[in-house]
């Protein structure tokens, strides 16, 4: 497999009152072609600070270190408008909260091409075919209709599909989904993981997925890369990550899901039962 | 004796010149000292509008809420009626539900019943604050000073304050990560036994329901579908509703998405 993105050493630093903070410390990480690759950790781990110095959107007067080489390019080095030309077109970006991605005066329709008619230099009538099949991918029913929709008239699952078809607009390399099924329902959330699956599948798109939910990144991810204080504390394919976890932080991350505590307890009400 | 119980609560929403929702259909819920019961359902299934009701800040269409073996008087605009005091809530968002501009140490005795001396005051906010497991000394600091889950801490302290007899939590740990919703959880379990106070705990999740809840109510389209235990009710689920919640539910397997490409192939 050929790597896609290769992240080197990779430091953040932020500034505060006193100089600057180190919110990446030290992360080095590879993405495969055609692959989705996990980063799970806690909230203030590092992972959306890494994910947002791919893109060049970190806060201002943020710096850097390291190397962050896409596609043979260092886009550390770029300058912000040699930038804008890679994001929303070789890399597109998925959040977390789709109303707040999506301009809620805008239809889909015009969401969806605007954006590739910047990139593509394609005619309107050429965009619009494009879109009705873009959202056909992210299977929304009646693409149509649903280009002539404004973002409230969908629910929350079908604003993150609406979304995923904006970042596949112009057909780019590689996604950055950061916490992409977390404002949504299970039922909903299984949907939305089937369909990064599929696209990854179909198009070879790589995928890089932030999440905390570890169950999640077991559905998900081929390999992982677990963070923790801004660096990479344990990193392998998915099942060794999970299944067999050497480091203690990632078992203590595991020991502290829902399902992990429900054991925990039904063991506990067992021993007290022995006592008893 | 039930500390709070619902008895066949209809909620319709009118709107102008469109049909009614009927949010709430006919749900009949109690909650006993010392118990946690679980209310489980997806966005759009009543269970907001049923928690609205269940503390008294909507009246239900109709049916009953009877808080400690009395009917529980919905709030209008005013101050909440003193014998709703027992029942306090916690609400999913901390960083909404805190004053920026004041001291978590004076936060905290807002859920007060009677104003206390300030020598009352500070020993109050010092118990309250050891009670959730923050250092007492932080009582000068402000909540920006404080991560969400210790936030969220706090709202359960000012909660505590009115020595409530039950507690409401509207998805109480959906806005923290996995390690501060495992301590928050830890926290309210705890809580509920130390000061047999009931609770009611509503969330879309039912792994964590499982995790905390005696008895869980799935709720479903304005209506409890299924209840039970929650462990039997996890292992031997009856309704089909809950049977695509629990499959739906992400968990740590081998080969998962290798399997998943092979099947969609």
């Amino acid at each position: 497999m050929k790597p896609i993105l290769e992240i080197d050493a990779l430091r953040v630093s932020l500034p505060n009152a006193e100089g600057f903070t180190d919110v990446v410390k030290e992360a080095t990480l590879t993405v495969n072609e055609g692959e989705i690759v996990g980063l799970a950790g806690e909230s203030g781990s590092g992972k959306t600070m890494t994910s947002s110095a791919i893109l060049g959107i970190l806060p201002k007067g943020a710096r850097t270190s390291g190397t962050i080489t896409f596609e043979g390019t260092d886009l550390l080095s770029l300058s912000n408008s040699e930038l804008s030309r890679i994001r929303g077109s070789r890399i597109s970006m998925i959040f977390q909260d789709p109303s707040a991605a999506l301009h809620p005066l805008l239809t889909i329709g015009t969401q969806i091409t605007e954006h590739m008619r910047h990139h593509l230099k394609i005619g309107k009538r050429e965009a619009t075919e494009r879109a009705v099949m873009l959202l056909k991918q992210v299977q929304i029913a009646e693409p149509r209709k649903a280009l002539r929709s404004y973002p409230h008239q969908f629910s929350g699952g079908m604003r993150q599909r609406a979304a995923i078809a904006i970042a596949l607009a112009c057909e780019p390399r590689m996604l950055i989904a950061d916490e992409p099924t977390t404002a949504l329902d299970v039922t909903v959330q299984d949907g939305i993981l089937q369909l990064f699956n599929r696209l990854c599948d179909e198009t070879g798109v790589a995928v890089l997925f932030i999440t905390h939910d570890l169950g999640v990144l077991s559905t998900i991810a081929d390999r992982a890369y677990v963070f923790r204080d801004g660096a990479v504390v344990e990193s392998g394919d998915t099942d060794d990550v999970l299944l067999r976890p050497t480091h203690e932080y990632t078992q203590a991350l595991i020991a502290s899901r829902a399902q992990s505590l429900a054991q925990e307890r039904v063991g506990a009400e067992v021993q007290e039962g022995d006592h008893k | 004796m039930k500390v709070l119980e619902i008895d066949d609560v209809h909620v319709t929403h009118h709107r102008r010149g469109q049909s009614d929702v009927r949010a709430v259909r006919g749900v009949s819920l109690s909650v006993a000292p010392g118990q946690v019961v679980g209310l489980v359902g997806e966005s759009g299934c009543g269970k907001s509008s049923l928690a609205r009701v269940a503390v008294g800040l909507d009246a239900p269409t109709s049916g009953t809420v009877m808080f400690e073996g009395a009917p529980l008087v919905p709030s209008r605009l005013t101050a909440r009626a003193k014998s709703a005091l027992g029942l306090q809530m916690v609400f999913q968002n901390p960083y909404a539900s805190l004053s920026p501009r004041r001291t978590i140490g004076s936060q905290v005795l807002d859920g007060l019943r009677s104003p206390v001396s300030r020598a009352e005051g500070e020993a109050e906010a010092i118990r309250l604050l050891e009670l959730v497991g923050l250092d007492p000394d932080s009582r000068r600091r402000y909540p920006n000073q404080f991560s969400g889950g210790q936030r969220q801490r706090l709202a359960i302290a000012r909660a505590l304050a009115a020595r409530p007899t039950l507690m409401i939590a509207d998805e109480p740990v959906t806005a923290l990560d996995a390690f501060s919703s495992a301590q928050i959880v830890k926290l309210l379990t705890g809580l509920v036994r130390e000061l047999d106070m009931g609770m009611l705990f509503i969330s879309h999740d039912l792994s964590l329901v499982r995790a905390i809840a005696d008895e869980t109510a799935v709720m479903y389209a304005g209506e409890i579908v299924e209840r039970g235990p929650s462990e039997k009710l996890w292992n031997e689920a009856q309704h089909d509703y809950t049977k695509t919640l629990i499959s739906a539910i992400p968990v740590i397997g081998p080969n998962q998405r290798k399997k998943r490409t092979a099947h969609a192939g």
